[in-house]
């Protein structure tokens, strides 16, 4: 079996290059350089190039930097006090009060915001401070919005699906419509977490907020009016077919800059910095892009990818039993990953055997990024953890038991999703009609 | 030697400031193309290859970013491991990656200004509808890689020189554009 010592090579230099902490997209890089130079007699090199080149100049791709943009710039405006005081009227009556702002905010900043770390940040920064000087918990506030926060991911636009798309080839706008029922799912899980708990823990049940009058509700609705607009320009805009997910993009940082215009926190210094964000996130995922597309196109030479779709194939797992594997495989690696850096990671093995087994890639997409969503909040590394700890000061741990509740009502909605894929499939079946 | 070192740390400042500079410039080439699409699609003129032009945009300012997002320490890595290392271990392990690093780096510039110089001896065009000759739109793709690869060479004389690990860590990365 040289194939399979040689897998094994691979594998250890995968492990070994990513745990001396090269950057992931180098380590990506060097495993396929590692894999092409066993495999192939062909110029490592002038593939190196080619690859690269033909895999970053892609239209696709173009509304990644739009939407990390759109993100930035709304990070730094005033639309998450305006959100804050909207929605706050609407929810405090529910059981749970205001810690439903955190789920309900993180819900409507993601259908705005293509990544979970800028859904946290803008959430965060109103969120975290307000229901600490109401006397909410904690643990209820920080985990919720750690957890809540991820829908940045699942809700469109979503920067991690634009990564799939490109990588696993499938429609970017398909994706995009498929997220939206699984994300408002999670959302009304965690609502019903939330309601539960403020019905029958001791603390929530004591924390029990005045109703709002019809005019602060009312209040509340025109302050919400800005970020309606935004979401009706930017996915609206794409599921009637007017635009492409890039053209939506750059529709959507023309009402983003609008927007901080006009409440007048638009200054040169806000502009450059929003600008200067989106460079350094942009190159970041980038180079992840880059070192995945060369890994794919080793792999394919290696036939590993096929040999392994091949033996699980053999296996003749039940599709529940393979999307178990995957779910727990998934999960080990965002332990240590991040969900972008574990898709471009194993996608180029992953692909064709998920082809193989006959699962419909859109609907894996959102299954994946269900689980990168996950990978955000385990400890030791989640991503969605660590901004939580930087902006609250208190510990990992703490932090990491405090989203525990969000990361089970998220294995749900993946069995949910495994049980229902009519969730992911339905919306882009009926709007790519006609 | 030790003089060496204040040059080295301007140059090293300077460089990625510019290629972040030049990130953000086509970024905003990027979004005015896009723009320009839209408006002339309602408009009902076609303009040819403007999609085209847009990928392009991305491919360069996702390579002349590089050196920036490095100096920003944006880069993602699993710092788990290195992170249990203090001192001296820790030192060697950083310069150590860091030496790898700009090694693949150099090699992707190598191989990326050759595929440009390619493209250019031969005339290549695009397959796109913009039919542009190639290794134009190559050459700030390829020129991206070379300064990322030339600062984290600077970076690891630095480091080699400083004996430390000044620069390479999450410290302070805020900076003033103005």
């Amino acid at each position: 079996m040289a194939e399979a010592s040689l897998a094994i090579v691979m594998v250890v230099a995968l492990l070994g290059l990513l745990a001396l902490g090269l950057w992931i997209g180098f380590a990506l890089m060097g495993v396929g350089f590692i894999a092409m130079t066993l495999f192939t007699t062909r110029p490592v090199g002038d593939a190196l190039a080619t690859t690269l080149w033909s895999h970053s100049a892609l239209w696709g791709l173009a509304s990644l930097p739009l939407f990390i943009w759109m993100g930035e710039i709304l990070f730094r405006s005033r639309l998450s006090t305006g959100l804050f005081e909207g929605l706050a009227p609407l929810t405090r009556r529910l059981p749970g009060g205001l810690i439903h702002v955190n789920i309900v905010g993180c819900t409507t900043f993601a259908a705005i915001s293509g990544s979970s770390a800028a859904t946290l940040a803008t959430i965060g920064k109103i969120t975290v401070p307000e229901l600490k000087k109401r006397g909410y918990p904690d643990k209820m506030a920080y985990g919720t919005l750690a957890g809540a926060s991820t829908l940045g991911l699942l809700i469109p636009p979503s920067i991690i699906m634009i990564v799939y798309g490109v990588t696993a080839q499938v429609s970017i706008t398909r994706l995009f419509m498929a997220g939206i029922l699984p994300g408002l799912m999670l959302a009304a899980l965690f609502v019903g977490y939330i309601v539960l708990w403020g019905l029958l823990s001791e603390t929530g049940r004591s924390l029990r907020e005045a109703p709002a009058s019809w005019g602060e509700r009312l209040r509340g609705l025109v302050k919400l009016t800005p970020v309606a607009l935004l979401v009706a320009l930017v996915i609206g805009s794409i599921y009637g077919g007017l635009a492409s997910p890039t053209e939506a993009a750059v529709l959507g940082v023309a009402g983003a800059l609008l927007l901080s215009a006009i409440e007048g926190s638009l200054t040169w210094k806000q502009f450059q910095d929003g600008l200067m964000g989106a460079v350094k996130t942009t190159s970041m995922i980038m180079l992840l892009v880059m070192g995945s597309a060369f890994l794919t196109l080793a792999m394919g030479f290696t036939g590993l990818p096929r040999a392994l779709a091949e033996w699980i194939g053999g296996m003749n797992l039940s599709p529940w039993m393979l999307i178990a594997a995957l779910t727990l495989f998934y999960i080990l690696l965002g332990l240590f990953l991040d969900g972008i850096s574990s898709i471009v990671l194993t996608l180029a093995v992953v692909e064709p055997l998920v082809r193989g087994a006959g699962i419909d890639m859109i609907w894996f997409g959102i299954f994946v990024v269900m689980v990168a969503e996950m990978a955000m909040i385990t400890p030791p590394v989640g991503f969605n953890l660590f901004l939580v700890q930087s902006m609250t000061g208190r510990d990992l741990g703490f932090i990491a038991r405090a989203a525990l509740p969000m990361f089970l009502l998220m294995l749900l909605g993946v069995v949910i999703l495994t049980a229902v894929p009519e969730l992911a499939l339905w919306l882009p079946e009926v709007l790519t009609r006609n | 030697m030790q003089r060496a070192i204040e040059p080295l740390e301007a140059a090293i400042h300077r460089l990625c400031r510019l290629c972040g500079l030049l990130a953000a410039l086509i970024l905003l080439a990027l979004a005015l193309l896009v723009a320009l699409s839209i408006v002339s699609r309602a408009l009902g003129i076609y303009v040819p290859g403007l999609t085209d032009y847009a990928a392009y945009c991305l491919a360069s300012a996702g390579t002349l970013g590089l050196a920036y997002t490095f100096g920003q320490q944006g880069h993602i890595r699993v710092a788990l491991l290195v992170d249990q290392f203090r001192g001296r271990p820790r030192y060697w392990l950083e310069v150590s990656i860091l030496g790898l690093a700009a090694a693949m780096a150099g090699y992707m510039a190598f191989y990326l200004v050759r595929m440009t110089y390619v493209s250019w001896i031969y005339e290549d065009r695009s397959d796109g509808s913009d039919e542009i000759l190639i290794w134009i739109p190559q050459t700030p793709f390829a020129l991206g890689a070379c300064l990322f690869a030339l600062v984290l060479l600077l970076a690891l004389m630095r480091a080699l020189l400083r004996r430390d690990l000044k620069g390479l860590l999450d410290s302070d990365t805020r900076e003033d554009w103005d």
